[in-house]
């Protein structure tokens, strides 16, 4: 059964109670924009469910959820969402060895991880932003990537600096909502997903 | 149940095929999409892409998608890249809005290549129940868990949806600000995501446990409720299509 390394390490996270939470980790990520939406603020918070995930079980089932979700979104509401499921993932595993190295000990260190998240998902997203939609994604933040490329950068600096503005606010309230969540599970249920 | 997906049913030539085949014909036109390098060609593609989707009778519902998300893109495209673009010489202009021809070009191409690629995509997603989808790709040796994982996904989202505007609503009745300063917002969100997320998770374990009473670890052949068939049309298809595919691919490089 010579599975790789990091075949074994996924195995490893998945239990069936991981498994399970995949899907409500997805529904999270989905209803994140809507609430956002719903409280008025300009952010996506598309990745709450990621982080939960990454922090309750491990990095390996966090990527899976971030890759399901972008799946998910392609397959009913937006095609256009799927070249970003391996962004969403690497959030995930970004989120997930930070986790499990102690970064959520403390909230200055969950802004902290916050900015690292925003920095995976910056690097990662403006390539394909820019190779594969030409630097607009149909989102709120098409306005202010058109006012930077309009101003004269050229368009991968466009979308690096709207990334660079709204990516570190959105994954650091995003990081610091998962904490809040998971300290505030029953202690019996943290140790039954995993990492606890 | 209502679950979340796009899935129209009518019933057309295309509904009735294996979903496979489907993916082999998105494959095949993304194939197509990025070898074609002139508007002339991608504009025909485009059009036969969208004469599928006509022959599926999902044309309207797929028109009604695509204009929800791509031509948003395409517009900031044109106008942005148009203006934006460094260099080149002008295409025309509007008033003192010069739109350089590189910039347009540079839009036209991705917009239709997006286009195309949405259109593709969607003769799959209109036309594929997804529990069928995904027992024709358990039959291709995916893994039980990824399906469950997806199906199970497009159920709760619904169920969650509901409880989440319950939640806003219970909590806008306890006397919730959803307006008002930046951080009177945020701290409304926290008393929102709270009861939503709490909520869910605790009903984590009850379906672990029933997926478990389920057999869903066993790792044995599993048998469907779902029986999707292959007709002849499908395994013609299946050689077709991609040989269409590498003869068009290939007539476009020697036709330069």
């Amino acid at each position: 059964m010579g599975e790789s390394p990091t075949a074994m390490r996924a195995h490893r996270d998945m239990t069936t109670v991981a498994i399970a939470l995949i899907p409500v980790g997805i529904a999270i990520n989905y209803l994140g924009k809507s609430l956002a939406q719903a409280v008025g603020l300009p952010l996506f918070l598309d990745t709450i469910g990621t982080m939960i995930v990454a922090v309750l079980v491990g990095p390996w089932t966090a990527a899976a959820t971030g890759l399901t979700t972008n799946i998910v979104y392609g397959l009913t509401i937006r095609p256009t969402a799927i070249p970003f499921g391996l962004v969403n993932a690497a959030t995930g595993i970004t989120v997930g060895y930070l986790a499990r190295w102690g970064w959520f000990s403390s909230w200055w260190r969950i802004v902290v991880v916050g900015v690292a998240a925003a920095v995976v998902n910056t690097v990662l997203s403006a390539p394909i932003i820019v190779l594969v939609f030409g630097g607009f994604t149909g989102s709120g933040s098409d306005a202010v990537t058109a006012f930077f490329a309009l101003t004269g950068h050229n368009i991968l600096k466009a979308v690096l600096s709207t990334q660079a503005i709204i990516s570190p606010t959105d994954k650091i309230l995003s990081a610091l909502i998962a904490a809040v969540v998971v300290r505030n599970l029953p202690v019996r249920l943290r140790s039954r997903f995993g990492s606890g | 149940m209502p679950s979340l997906s796009s899935y129209v049913p009518r019933e057309s030539l295309v509904h009735g095929l294996h979903p496979v085949t489907k993916l082999v014909y998105v494959a095949c036109i993304l194939a197509l999409a990025v070898v074609y390098s002139t508007p002339a060609l991608l504009v025909v593609l485009l059009l036969a892409t969208c004469c599928v989707l006509l022959a599926a009778r999902v044309l309207r519902p797929a028109v009604r998608i695509m204009s929800r998300t791509v031509l948003l893109i395409a517009l900031f495209l044109f106008v942005v890249r148009g203006l934006a673009e460094p260099g080149g010489n002008v295409a025309f202009a509007l008033g003192p809005l010069a739109f350089k021809q590189a910039g347009l070009d540079v839009a036209m191409l991705i917009s239709l290549r997006l286009f195309i690629f949405v259109a593709a995509a969607l003769t799959l997603l209109l036309t594929t129940y997804p529990p069928y989808l995904m027992a024709a790709l358990e039959e291709k040796k995916l893994s039980p868990r990824a399906s469950y994982v997806v199906l199970s996904t497009m159920q709760i989202i619904p169920m969650m949806q509901a409880r989440a505007t319950a939640i806003l609503e219970a909590q806008q009745a306890r006397g919730l600000d959803t307006r008002g300063s930046l951080l009177t917002r945020v701290r409304a969100l926290f008393a929102l995501v709270g009861p939503l997320v709490l909520g869910s998770i605790e009903g984590v374990e009850a379906r672990a446990m029933a997926i478990e009473a389920r057999a869903f670890l066993v790792h044995h052949r599993r048998t469907h409720l779902y029986a999707v068939a292959t007709s002849s049309v499908d395994r013609v298809l299946m050689v077709a299509l991609p040989v269409l595919t590498f003869a068009f691919a290939t007539l476009r490089f020697l036709v330069r």
